[in-house]
C-alpha cells in the first residue's frame, strides 16, 4: 500500500470483518446457552461439550479444505464450467496468504467471517439432537455440515459467480437458504435416523411436554444469537465499492455477496421489521409460549433474510409474520405426524422458514439482477441488460437443494453410517441416567436426587420396555433405535 | 554480532518486499500434514474413548439398576445401598427398597 488512500480502504475492509466475526461469535455464545437452558439437569454438560467441540473441528478442517471449496466449486463443478484450481490457489491450507502476510489483508477475515457461518450451521444441527446424541458422532456431522456441504452450497448459490446465481438467478442476501434451510434439512435427515428421546411420544403417539430446565437461560441465548446475527448480516456485504458497471464511471456503495448493491442502512430497517414481525406473529401464534416468541423472533429475521438487502421494511415485516406461522404449524405438525423429536425446533425455525424465504423472495424480487454475468447465455431468465434475473423458479429450486440435496441428503446419509457404528447414539441406559452421571458432578449439586415428574415417566418406560430394573434382568438394547425402529 | 540462522524474517527494512511473516515459510505443506494427522487423530481418540466410557456406564446402570442410576440423575456418584437406604427414610418411603439390594 503506497499511499494513504488505498491503506486507508484496505485496512478498512479488514477492520470491517474482523469486527463482524467477534460481533458473530455472540451467536455462539448464544447457541450454548439455548441448548444447555433447554437440557434436562442431566445433560447440560455433555450438551455444552458437544456444541463447544463443533469448534476446533470446523476451525480445522474449515482450513484445510472448507475455504478452499467455496472458490474451487463455483461451477459445481461440471455445471457452469470445471474446477477453479488456478482461481483458489490463495485458499490452498499451504498457500503463502493463508496465513500472516505483508502482501494480504483480507484472506484471514474473510475466511473467519466464512468461519463463523459455518460454525452456525453445525450449531443448528446440534440443537436439534441433543440429550442422546455422542459427541463423535455429531462431531463428524459438524465438519460435514460445516466444512463441506454448507460451503458448496455458498459456492453455488451465495458467490457472484456461482452456477446457481448465473444459471438459475438465484437470490439469497443473507442465507435463509445457504444457512439455514441447509442446517435445518440435514438436522431433519439426522434426526429421522436418530428417532425420538425415550418417553418423548405416549403408546398413542402423542407427543409429551419434555419442559428446558432453564427457559430463563434459553431466551437470553436466542437474545444473543438475535446480537451476532447483526455481525452476520454485516459480513454478508461488502462495505465499499464501485458498482458502477459503465466503463469509467463510478459510484461507490455497499453490495450483498453478489457485489450488487444495497445500504447498510437499508439492511437495518430489514433486520429490525423482521425481527419483530416474528416476535409477533410467535407471541400471538403459541398463545404467549415464551420459547416460542423468542424463537419466532429468529425464523422471522430468517423468513425474510433471502431478500432482506431489498425489500422495503413493511415487506420484511409481513414475510416474517408468514414464516413464522408456516414454521409452528409445520413443526407440531410434523412432531405428531411423524414423531419427530426435535428438540429445539431447528428443523422449523431454519429448515421451514428458511426455505419460505428462499421462495417468497423468488416472487418479492422477481426480474432484479442476480449478479453480473459470467458469460452471455448461461442464465435461464435475464434482464433486459442480458444479467441473470431472479426469478420464482430458480429460487423455488434453490430452496429444495439447499433443504434436499445438500441438506436433507448428507445428513440422513452420514447419521445412517454413522448409526451402523454406534457413533450416534448413546445407549439406553446411559440416556436415561443422563449423560452427564458417568463422569461428571451434577450441574446443580443442591438439586441433587430430586426426579422430575418427567423423569419418572421415563424411568417406568425403560424399565417396561428394556427390563434393566437391575442386573439380573434382560441387558438393554444398545440404542433406543434397535427397539423403536 | 549477527545470527547466521533465520527461520524467515531477519529485518522490516524493507515492509514492502516481504511476503510471509510466519517462520518457515516454504514448509508450510509439513504443518498442514501434521494438523491433518492430529484432526483425524482427535476422532480416532474421541470415537474409541466415547465407546469404551458408554459401554462401562452402561454395564454399571444395568448391574445397579436403572431405577438407581436415575435417582442420581446428573451425580458422579452412585449411592452405596445404605446411602440409599438413608436418603429413603428421609424421604419418607422406607419401604421401597433399592434395586439389586437382595
Amino acid at each position: 500500500m503506497e499511499d494513504q488512500l488505498e491503506a486507508l480502504t484496505t485496512i478498512f475492509s479488514e477492520f470491517y470483518y474482523w469486527v463482524t466475526i467477534a460481533i458473530m461469535f455472540l451467536i455462539h455464545a448464544g447457541f450454548m446457552l439455548y441448548e444447555a437452558g433447554v437440557a434436562r439437569r442431566k445433560n447440560v454438560q455433555h450438551t455444552v461439550l458437544k456444541n463447544v467441540l463443533l469448534i476446533p473441528a470446523v476451525t480445522i478442517t474449515f482450513f484445510l479444505f472448507g475455504w478452499w471449496i467455496y472458490t474451487a466449486f463455483t461451477n459445481g463443478p461440471g455445471l457452469s464450467g470445471g474446477l477453479r484450481l488456478e482461481e483458489a490457489e490463495f485458499a490452498r491450507p499451504w498457500a503463502d496468504e493463508m496465513g500472516p502476510n505483508m502482501g494480504d489483508r483480507i484472506n484471514g477475515v474473510f475466511w473467519a467471517a466464512f468461519l463463523l457461518f459455518a460454525w452456525t450451521a453445525a450449531s443448528i444441527v446440534s440443537g436439534s439432537i441433543i440429550e442422546r446424541a455422542r459427541i463423535a458422532g455429531f462431531v463428524i456431522l459438524a465438519v460435514l455440515i460445516g466444512s463441506v456441504t454448507w460451503i458448496i452450497d455458498a459456492a453455488w448459490g451465495w458467490h457472484p459467480e456461482g452456477w446457481m446465481v448465473q444459471i438459475m438467478g438465484y437470490h439469497d442476501a443473507y442465507a435463509s437458504g445457504v444457512i439455514h434451510a441447509i442446517a435445518g434439512g440435514m438436522a431433519l435427515g439426522v434426526l429421522i435416523v436418530m428417532g425420538p428421546r425415550i418417553g418423548k411420544f405416549a403408546p398413542d403417539g402423542t407427543p409429551r411436554n419434555i419442559r428446558p430446565h432453564n427457559i430463563w437461560m434459553t431466551v437470553i441465548g436466542i437474545f444473543l444469537i438475535y446480537t451476532g446475527f447483526w455481525g452476520f448480516y454485516v459480513a454478508c456485504n461488502v462495505p465499499i465499492i464501485n458498482v458502477n458497471p459503465a466503463e469509467g464511471e463510478t459510484f461507490f456503495s455497499a453490495t450483498n455477496i453478489y457485489l450488487m448493491p444495497t445500504t447498510l442502512s437499508g439492511i437495518t430497517f430489514n433486520f429490525l421489521t423482521s425481527l419483530s414481525g416474528g416476535l409477533f406473529a410467535g407471541y400471538l401464534i403459541s398463545r404467549g409460549d415464551l420459547f416460542w416468541t423468542f424463537s419466532g423472533g429468529l425464523a422471522g429475521i430468517i423468513a425474510a433474510s433471502a431478500g432482506n438487502d431489498l425489500y422495503h421494511p413493511m415487506q420484511a415485516f409481513l414475510i416474517a409474520i408468514v414464516g413464522v406461522v408456516i414454521a409452528y404449524k409445520l413443526h407440531f405438525y410434523v412432531e405428531r405426524r411423524f414423531k419427530l423429536d426435535d428438540v429445539v425446533g431447528a428443523v422449523a425455525v431454519h429448515g421451514y422458514a428458511g426455505f419460505f424465504g428462499i421462495v417468497a423472495a423468488g416472487f418479492m424480487l422477481w426480474g432484479y439482477p442476480a449478479a453480473a454475468p459470467t458469460e452471455e447465455g448461461l442464465a435461464w431468465f435475464t434482464t433486459p441488460d442480458g444479467w441473470p434475473a431472479v426469478n420464482p423458479l430458480g429460487n423455488l429450486l434453490g430452496a429444495v437443494i439447499m433443504f434436499g440435496v445438500l441438506g436433507f441428503l448428507p445428513g440422513y446419509g452420514m447419521a445412517k453410517l454413522l448409526h451402523r457404528f454406534g457413533w450416534l447414539r448413546v445407549s439406553y441406559a446411559v440416556e436415561a441416567a443422563g449423560l452427564d452421571t458417568h463422569d461428571s458432578a451434577d450441574v446443580y449439586p443442591y438439586l441433587q436426587h430430586r426426579e422430575t415428574d418427567f423423569e419418572s415417566i421415563e424411568r417406568a418406560e425403560v424399565m417396561a420396555h428394556v427390563g434393566i430394573t437391575n442386573g439380573h434382568e434382560r441387558p438393554a438394547p444398545r440404542t433406543p433405535n434397535e427397539e423403536t425402529r | 554480532m549477527t545470527f547466521a540462522v533465520s527461520t524467515g524474517v531477519d529485518s522490516f527494512s524493507n515492509p514492502g518486499e516481504i511476503g510471509p511473516l510466519y517462520p518457515f515459510p516454504g514448509a508450510d505443506w509439513l504443518f498442514v500434514l501434521l494438523a491433518v494427522a492430529v484432526w483425524i487423530g482427535w476422532h480416532i481418540l474421541q470415537i474409541r474413548g466415547e465407546s469404551r466410557e458408554n459401554r462401562e456406564a452402561t454395564e454399571m446402570y444395568e448391574s445397579i439398576g436403572i431405577d438407581r442410576a436415575m435417582y442420581h440423575g446428573g451425580s458422579a456418584l452412585i449411592a452405596t445401598d445404605a446411602e440409599w437406604e438413608e436418603e429413603l427414610r428421609r424421604r419418607g418411603d422406607p419401604a421401597r427398597r433399592p434395586p439389586n439390594s437382595g
